[in-house]
């Protein structure tokens, strides 16, 4: 840009000024050369006629006498005049007397007619110079071609007065020269001034270049100043400044402009940044407010779960136990009531936790191959006895196929859409779970003919509590969490969910999920197939001949756990704390499973505790790390540690699976 | 003439052919020399005279010009004065029935006096060359016998008209030992003479004129008369015709004047005497015919 620019102001003020001077130079030299080289032609041609005069005169006498000797004597003196080519002595009758050539082949031609007109006429056929001096007479004295110049000469005889009163008139000629001078020395002279004239003109216009060159440096170097300055400026840089002094006044006006402008600018701005940065201060502190409410929520919540986790989770074992021991009791329906209610408070409670853990970004998924077929049916299977009870189809129609995703919760997603999708249903509705292979996409639809969604509540129907009034359906309501946990599950897994519903005309969610590749399905594991298959085998003792060792420093707990790992077959130790371990380890006590509290008061941990279990003997037993902390610092520990970390409360199902994987996993490393 | 003698004054008219320098010397002394019973008037040219009804009792065209032009229409006697006797004689000889009272005064002088001259000036010259154009018997038998009166012997050679000079006179030249330039403006005029003298030096010939001009263009000698004494003569013979009522005959020049051209002289290698020996030796020369 600042290249063309200067290019332009350089090349104009060159045109400006060279062009009319170029013209200038061109029609002077024009018309000196001009003048110059008819003066040339013309000293010439008046030197040859003085030539031609003198030698008519001088030739007089020989020409009278006809006297060839005398004749040739005054023509070799006259041929050594410089350009006189060659010369002619013509009589009185036209005749050819003398015909001097300096070695050129014409006299031959001319001694062989004569040079009157009319002879000239009748020889037509002779070329060139010798045609051309034949041409050359009295009425026509001065001939020329591109080398030469004729001059014809009469020769009158110098008048003597005889007698005074002599009335004679004067005779006529009585004979002529013809002189041919040449152009050779002219031409070379007019070349020599040409090219003189020609390195002047060039000698001038590079030294008007020159001075143009400086002249509009003064103008350019400025403008490029100018330029960059304003490109500086263009750039943000406002502190730029032009420092030039040159004698164009509107240069410098310019400069001075665009410096105050510049300073204009630059306060300006200052002021805006200020206002800005108040601004932003301003947010900064409302933000930092929020994140603090957050965070205080967070931390409200946390606690909270933790505190209501404590009690649950024992109350859940006790329940446990106490179901199994009055199995065969008439308040046998009493105790199921009862963990029918700890259940829903759990889940609750449980939900609550999971939005916590999302919100926290404590759920890292684990990405992997998963097959649809069997998750559905697994879903399917769970919630086919809840569907009955409602009087509710629900028909799956997998297809074979992988997806790339986290198992667990991919199957979170779809086991929340399904209970939504029975609990808004009417009795005798149907379910539908249906797949569909699109590209590269599988596109899993929970299809139901319920009570719909209408358009303005779908905009709500993510958010927390949010529940659509069920008129008809007062019973079993859902804690309005579920769909909340799908919103920010599939949001973590990139997963596609639209949302197709109407009032009373029923709803469709679809997830769009990428197909697994080939070799992605290659390394394909669930993870916990046998945790989730293990539920099933309800009333067998999973850890008859197990040592286990429960650490937790709340009694209630202990004891609840102790009881219904007991009640599982195991041989149960416990420990309140890190030292009790260690008791139990000196006294030469082994186990086969670990179960800590992470948490165990004054500066111990769960990791400690299964740390020194494993330093002393035992380097591969397993071990599970129970928390009612979900921080996320906390899950990266565990995972980092390779234990397995399980929130309170903890579903007794839950944790027996986990249990029963981690005895099979050892014992398969053991075997 | 009877009006001439009625007449107490005699009205001359003096006619010039022009109005060149020796023409107004001539009439300078002319009017100098007459009587104060002559009342002279000049007309500068013969249409002046013609167109001004002139009643002079005589005319005297001064110049051959003059003449040619007043003699055919002649009403009063003429003098004609300053005109080459060959030419005036042809002139005067188609005026038969004015002859009377035709006269004229040459400008050439006699030949017999010009062959004096000539061996006056160059005694050793045996041979004397004449080259003329058209054939004039008789002058050329005049001057041949003159010349064979000095001893010597005359060499003629015609020349045409147009023809190249440069030949005939050169083979002229060849065979002379002095070359007489012979009153014929066909040969001698002035475009020519620079060349013919030119020639003349080369053969080593010296060459006798009839002017002072021809002298000082490089003649070596010339027998001459000036229009003062050509005018004093003619001054006489109007005194003659006023007392007698009568023209003389034409006759040559009484006066004459001798120019030599020492320079060439000497550069021919001719040593000639001095013009007062030169003149002693015409006039003994003049009176031994004579007797």
């Amino acid at each position: 840009m600042p290249m063309i620019k200067r290019h332009g102001i350089q090349q104009q003020v060159a045109w400006l000024t060279l062009l009319p001077l170029l013209v200038l130079t061109v029609f002077l030299e024009f018309f000196l050369l001009q003048g110059r080289f008819s003066d040339l032609d013309q000293a010439l041609l008046e030197r040859g006629k003085l030539i031609s005069r003198q030698l008519a005169s001088s030739s007089e006498y020989g020409v009278f006498s006809n006297n060839q000797a005398f004749l040739k004597a005054i023509a070799h003196s006259v041929l050594h005049e410089p350009d006189v080519r060659g010369l002619v002595i013509l009589n009185a009758d036209a005749k050819v007397l003398l015909n001097e050539y300096e070695s050129q082949p014409q006299h031959e031609l001319l001694g062989k007619f004569s040079v009157t007109d009319t002879v000239a006429k009748s020889h037509q056929i002779e070329l060139g110079a010798a045609q051309l001096i034949t041409q050359v007479n009295a009425r026509k004295p001065v001939i020329s071609d591109e080398q030469s110049i004729w001059i014809y000469q009469a020769i009158i005889p110098t008048q003597v007065a005889l007698d005074e009163l002599d009335m004679t008139p004067s005779s006529p000629h009585i004979g002529a020269v013809i002189i041919e001078m040449s152009k050779e020395h002219t031409g070379q002279d007019k070349r020599k001034i040409l090219l003189i004239a020609l390195l002047a003109t060039f000698v001038f216009l590079i030294l008007s270049l020159y001075l143009v060159y400086l002249a509009s440096r003064s103008i350019t170097v400025p403008t490029r100043q100018l330029s960059a300055a304003v490109e500086q400026i263009a750039q943000g840089d406002l502190s730029t400044r032009v420092n030039f002094d040159t004698k164009i006044d509107e240069l410098n006006k310019l400069a001075r402009g665009l410096n105050e402008m510049t300073v204009q600018l630059q306060q300006d701005r200052e002021i805006l940044q200020q206002r800005i940065e108040q601004a932003t201060q301003a947010l900064r502190e409302r933000k930092d407010e929020a994140e603090r409410a957050s965070h205080d929520k967070s931390h409200f919540l946390a606690t909270a779960s933790h505190d209501l986790r404590q009690p649950l989770h024992a109350l859940g074992l006790y329940v446990s136990e106490l179901r199994r021991q009055l199995s065969a009791s008439p308040q046998q329906h009493l105790v199921e009531q009862v963990e029918q209610s700890v259940d829903a408070l759990a889940t609750l409670l449980n939900a609550l936790l999971d939005i916590s853990k999302l919100d926290a970004g404590a759920i890292i998924p684990q990405m992997q191959a998963c097959d649809i077929t069997a998750m559905l049916n697994r879903v399917a299977s769970d919630y086919q006895m809840l569907a009955a009870i409602n009087n509710i189809r629900l028909v799956v129609h997998p297809i074979d196929g992988y997806v790339m995703s986290d198992p667990i919760l991919l199957e979170r997603i779809v086991t929340n859409l399904v209970s939504n999708a029975i609990r808004y249903s009417h009795p005798n509705g149907c379910v539908l779970i249906a797949c569909r292979k699109r590209a590269n996409q599988m596109r899993i639809e929970i299809r139901d003919n319920g009570i719909g969604i209408s358009q303005q509540d779908q905009v709500f129907i993510f958010r927390e509590f949010f529940q659509i009034a069920k008129p008809q359906l007062d019973n079993n309501k859902g804690q309005g969490l579920g769909l909340a946990i799908v919103d920010r599950l599939v949001k973590l897994l990139g997963i596609g969910i639209e949302l197709h519903s109407a009032l009373g005309k029923g709803s469709l969610f679809a997830l769009q999920i990428a197909l697994a590749t080939q070799s992605q399905r290659a390394e394909h594991t669930d993870r916990y197939p046998q945790l989730l298959n293990g539920e099933s085998s309800d009333e067998r003792l999973p850890l008859s001949g197990k040592r286990v060792l429960v650490v937790d420093d709340d009694q209630l707990v202990l004891a609840s756990t102790s009881t219904i790992l007991t009640a599982w077959g195991g041989e149960v130790s416990i420990a309140a704390s890190l030292q009790e371990v260690r008791a139990m380890l000196f006294s030469g006590k082994e186990w086969d499973l670990i179960i800590s509290d992470y948490q165990l008061g004054a500066d111990e941990t769960g990791l400690d505790v299964i740390g020194t279990v494993r330093a002393q003997h035992m380097a591969g037993i397993a071990a599970i790390l129970i928390s009612g902390d979900t921080s996320p610092e906390l899950l990266q520990l565990a995972n980092s540690a390779g234990h397995h970390l399980i929130h309170k409360p903890v579903k007794p199902a839950k944790l027996r699976s986990l249990v029963m994987f981690l005895l099979q996993e050892s014992g398969a490393a053991h075997s | 003439m009877s009006a001439c003698a009625r007449s107490a004054r005699l009205n001359v008219a003096l006619v010039l052919s022009n109005n060149s320098a020796p023409y107004r010397e001539f009439v300078t002394t002319f009017n100098y020399s007459v009587k104060n019973t002559v009342q002279t008037v000049v007309f500068e040219s013969p249409d002046e005279f013609l167109l001004s009804l002139d009643n002079s009792d005589i005319v005297i065209p001064v110049g051959m010009h003059a003449s040619e032009v007043l003699m055919p229409s002649a009403k009063v006697p003429m003098l004609s004065v300053m005109v080459p006797q060959g030419a005036y004689e042809g002139l005067s000889k188609m005026q038969l029935k004015h002859a009377k009272t035709l006269s004229a005064i040459y400008l050439n002088q006699p030949w017999a006096r010009q062959i004096d001259f000539l061996y006056a000036v160059l005694p050793h010259s045996p041979r004397v060359g004449v080259l003329h154009t058209s054939s004039m018997a008789q002058e050329l038998h005049e001057i041949s016998s003159e010349v064979t009166r000095h001893g010597g012997v005359l060499i003629e050679r015609e020349v045409a008209m147009d023809a190249l000079l440069a030949e005939p006179l050169d083979r002229l030249l060849q065979v002379s030992d002095v070359l007489l330039a012979f009153p014929d403006s066909a040969i001698y005029n002035s475009t020519n003479i620079r060349n013919i003298l030119l020639s003349t030096y080369r053969q080593n010939v010296p060459l006798l004129g009839w002017s002072q001009a021809f002298v000082n263009a490089g003649a070596v000698a010339a027998l001459f008369s000036t229009p003062e004494q050509l005018a004093r003569q003619a001054a006489a013979l109007i005194y003659v015709y006023e007392q007698s009522g009568h023209l003389p005959l034409s006759q040559y020049p009484a006066e004459f004047n001798i120019a030599i051209n020492r320079q060439v002289a000497r550069s021919l290698g001719i040593v000639i005497a001095s013009d007062a020996e030169i003149l002693a030796r015409m006039k003994k020369e003049r009176n031994r015919a004579d007797d």
